[in-house]
């Protein structure tokens, strides 16, 4: 699989349940019954914001500036840290590509 | 990435664990620990119901320690008072356990026998410590 453009769009799967606790944002997929609280992903405060925003929407570009703005970090850094999110992000099958 | 449910601390995974009980009627967990063994294997997966457990069936219980799945000897009517469990190879009961803290109930088949052989042990255990003989 091949590292996320930045042009693309996407968006969070519904195969995925979304909790915040104890100050973190935690990923629960949907099981064949309920979910699997034992393939849980915890998200840091950048990657559960890089998650928020993927609304089918908002391309990469505009995601990273966000992430240039609201953390303050240079856009190398943001654009290396966001494809390497989506990438494992869509490996999971937690993101998919807006069409 | 991976966060296993036991890396989150006690309040926290039970409640977690209730609100997507609720929510979604089941959760699928793999089984850590052998003091179920044999009836539930280290590693195996299992499904959670959002239901109240009869007396017999196996439990998830929000212990102090963490998340427990632990066959339950008594479970209060009417709601009122607090349940008994124990897990099938253990050399004494859990602490009594308020209804709130017992989330779902394992969903198997209910099994006679296991649940004879687990009240019998227990029975002995609380006898021995009714009678002041410790282990």
């Amino acid at each position: 699989m091949s590292a996320p453009r930045l042009d693309v769009v996407f968006r969070r799967s519904e195969r995925i349940v979304t909790r915040r606790i104890a100050g973190e944002c935690v990923l629960v997929p949907l099981a064949s019954r309920g979910v699997d609280v034992d393939a849980m992903y915890s998200l840091n405060p950048t990657a559960a914001f890089v998650w928020d925003h993927l609304d089918g929407d908002a391309s990469g570009k505009e995601i990273v500036g966000e992430l240039v703005e609201r953390f303050e970090v240079d856009a190398e850094t943001a654009t290396r840290d966001y494809v390497a999110l989506v990438s494992e992000l869509e490996a999971l099958g937690a993101a998919l590509e807006s069409r | 990435m991976t966060l296993p449910l036991a890396s989150l601390d006690s309040l926290h995974s039970a409640q977690l664990v209730r609100s997507l009980l609720h929510e979604f009627g089941a959760v699928t967990l793999r089984v850590s620990g052998r003091c179920m063994e044999p009836v539930l294997a280290e590693g195996t997966v299992v499904s959670i119901l959002a239901r109240r457990p009869r007396p017999g069936e196996v439990a998830l219980c929000a212990t102090d320690a963490g998340l427990r799945l632990h066959r339950v000897l008594w479970a209060p009517p009417l709601g009122r008072g607090r349940f008994r469990t124990c897990a099938d190879r253990a050399w004494a009961l859990d602490h009594p356990l308020e209804p709130e803290r017992v989330l779902g109930t394992l969903d198997r088949p209910f099994a006679p026998l296991r649940f004879l052989l687990t009240l019998w042990t227990a029975g002995g255990l609380w006898l021995r410590g009714r009678l002041g003989y410790g282990w």
